[in-house]
């Protein structure tokens, strides 16, 4: 046991890191790639599982290999626009099929997204597997990125001024349009994402909202993981907004817990990788857990300890006072 | 429609544009830090300068070359497939404190090759080991025909190659370090010699295994370099890079290949997932001929006899190839000695 946990020296875990100048730059653009990360993605997935596609994101990460493939095919080179291009082209075909296939088939949402984005995903293989065995492109190649290496990553000039590490700065933009956009179009957005009917007659254009979403949720995913890889970004997707629904129900509040979170989940992670010296992006993903599973004993709304030793006996009560909660919700989409 | 939580996105968007502004301002920060080189030859070892090496294979190479004028870490240890390396939380403090990163290069190490490649930046100074190598002696595979671009990367086991890759290596650090120089040429006389007598030997065993047997079969293809230079036709169930998958075309070819040719012996690798080869052998009724090493080196304690009859430990280039050539001699030479 003693080798699997290695003692807590302090100093080492938590000290070392800031301690020079070097370090801290070094150290602080891994934390900051983290926070970006979970931000941008938890932002996006509040509405994602709201809608109840929270593993729209997994299925998107996967469906975009065969844009990866075709763009990496017609320039013959990783560049990073086509491939941007690419994926994200690939992730909105990928959720347009779902979609499709949920409302034109008999095919509940769940197998129309496991059913999609496999085959997306095998067709990307397929094409991989065509260009030839080297070691140049494979799926793990464009696939998985490491956010430990964000510092190493080239950096973007402006003539001869260096203004930053390109990752850092792509996830940074795309968090900034992604909280301009929510500001804007939260009504729509939260209409929509609860209310399909109401929105209609409201004249909302709900499929244009739908797939400037899914658009948004592909930029989110592509920006993320070419530098973090995927399993962080489907985590961070579904746990910042499932964890602060354990405190609040009101939307507004969800998102803005998505800060503090993020900031928790990325030194957390941080910190955790230094003491257990392994990888950061899985730790993130631990932490995240653990704040899930925190949030879930002691949570205000839905919490164990709440509902088993303080709501036990007025348990028919609750039922009926959750029901009407729920179906007055949203006063101001009514009002 | 009121709208009531408005004001807290705007006071949302101000907190993100703060965040932004001062990462930012870090990374700006950055780009002052120079690369600092206060060298002094008695130091103590904390104060030594710092070398992060990449695979087992570098590692050989420059502590035999630097002797204990450097701290040397290495990233990847016995029996680690670079091709599929992920860092750990130590490696990326090692690689943050590193002075000098000295890296194989030509993708072999995946996303670490391009993210050392592509930025020479927070005052490291890195080391391409494979860069410099003439395009003459390099293998490029070309299963589809001519594929320039990527270059097989497994250069060690061709001795005149990596010889040339520790020339190289001590022509940098004589210039990164020129009171080591002497110290540093003649590290090289005395590995480089190694290497030769190794070459040699090495060719004078492969003269033992009948002509129509002189066939490598392993794993993934790492060993073309190897067949070239010893004069063996190599031949893999899997390509360059480990992580691509044995396609079912691949596996029945190189069955009937084994087959036809009547070889008796097949090989699996230290580092690579062995139940492939061991089921293409039971297919075919040859035996699995031992482990090579191919993109990693052994532990330290793993002994093979070599040239004039000395020992060589498997976390050297030497031993691996002594360990090499001896396991596959053994195994293809059969009873026609």
């Amino acid at each position: 046991m003693s080798e699997f946990f290695p003692p807590l020296d302090f100093n080492d875990t938590f000290g070392m890191p800031w301690a020079t100048p070097k370090d801290f730059i070094w150290n602080a653009q891994i934390v900051s790639m983290g926070i970006l990360v979970s931000l941008s993605c938890g932002l996006i997935g509040t509405f994602i599982v709201a809608r109840k596609l929270a593993l729209m994101g997994d299925a998107i990460s996967h469906g975009i290999l065969p844009g990866l493939a075709i763009a990496f095919i017609a320039t013959q080179s990783k560049a990073l626009l086509p491939m941007f291009i690419g994926a994200c082209g690939a992730g909105l075909l990928c959720s347009f099929c779902i979609e499709w296939l949920h409302k034109k088939t008999p095919l509940k949402m769940d197998a129309a997204l496991g059913l999609t984005f496999t085959s997306f995903f095998a067709f990307g293989v397929l094409l991989i597997t065509q260009l030839g065995n080297n070691a140049h492109i494979d799926a793990e190649c464009l696939l998985y990125g490491e956010i430990g290496f964000t510092p190493l990553a080239e950096s973007i000039y402006w003539g001869s001024l260096e203004i930053g590490s390109r990752p850092l700065l792509s996830i940074g933009l795309v968090t900034l349009i992604i909280i301009l956009l929510i500001t804007i179009f939260y009504k729509q957005l939260l209409v929509t994402s609860f209310d399909q009917t109401l929105s209609v007659s409201l004249g909302l254009p709900v499929k244009a909202i739908h797939y400037g979403l899914m658009l948004f949720l592909a930029v989110t995913i592509v920006a993320s993981f070419e530098s973090v890889g995927v399993i962080l970004v489907i985590a961070m997707l579904i746990f910042p907004s499932t964890t602060a629904s354990f405190f609040f129900t009101r939307m507004p509040a969800i998102l803005l817990c998505s800060f503090p979170l993020s900031i928790l989940y990325s030194f957390g992670g941080f910190f955790l990788a230094r003491w257990l010296d392994c990888s950061i992006a899985a730790s993130m993903v631990v932490v995240a857990m653990a704040c899930f599973g925190i949030a879930w004993l002691i949570g205000t709304e839905d919490g164990i300890i709440k509902k088993y030793f303080f709501e036990r006996k007025l348990s028919k009560k609750t039922a009926i006072k959750e029901g009407t909660k729920k179906a007055s919700s949203f006063p101001e989409a009514q009002s | 429609m009121t709208f009531k939580y408005h004001n807290k996105f705007i006071s949302l968007i101000k907190f993100g544009c703060y965040h932004i502004f001062s990462v930012w301002l870090l990374l700006l920060m950055s780009c002052e830090q120079g690369f600092t080189n206060n060298q002094n030859p008695i130091l103590p070892d904390s104060e030594k300068p710092q070398i992060v090496v990449t695979t087992t294979h570098l590692r050989d190479m420059v502590t035999k070359i630097t002797g204990d004028r450097f701290r040397i870490t290495s990233l990847m240890g016995p029996g680690v497939d670079p091709h599929i390396y992920k860092p750990t939380s130590r490696d990326i403090l090692a690689l943050s404190k590193a002075d000098i990163v000295i890296f194989h290069g030509m993708m072999l190490e995946g996303r670490l090759s391009e993210a050392l490649a592509s930025g020479k930046k927070m005052g490291i100074l890195t080391f391409d080991a494979t860069s410099a190598l003439p395009k003459e002696q390099i293998i490029f595979p070309n299963e589809h025909g001519g594929d320039t671009k990527h270059p097989d990367p497994h250069v060690w086991f061709d001795p005149k190659i990596w010889s040339s890759i520790a020339n190289e290596f001590t022509k940098m650090i004589s210039n990164f370090d020129p009171q080591g120089e002497i110290f540093y040429l003649r590290n090289l006389k005395l590995f480089t010699d190694d290497i030769l007598l190794i070459e040699n030997w090495s060719i004078d065993q492969m003269k033992s295994i009948p002509p129509s047997q002189k066939k490598l079969i392993t794993s993934h293809d790492a060993f073309q370099y190897f067949g070239r230079s010893m004069g063996l036709e190599v031949v893999a169930l899997q390509g360059v890079s480990t992580t691509t998958e044995a396609g079912l075309g691949d596996r029945t070819n190189l069955v009937d290949l084994i087959k036809k040719q009547n070889i008796k012996a097949i090989f699996i690798e230290s580092s690579v997932n062995p139940d492939a080869i061991n089921e293409v052998a039971n297919e075919c009724g040859v035996i699995v001929g031992g482990e090579l090493f191919s993109d990693a080196l052994g532990s330290k304690d793993h002994m093979s006899t070599g040239p004039n009859g000395k020992s060589f430990p498997a976390n050297t280039w030497a031993g691996m190839m002594v360990h090499n050539v001896n396991t596959i001699v053994k195994a293809l030479r059969g009873n026609s000695l």
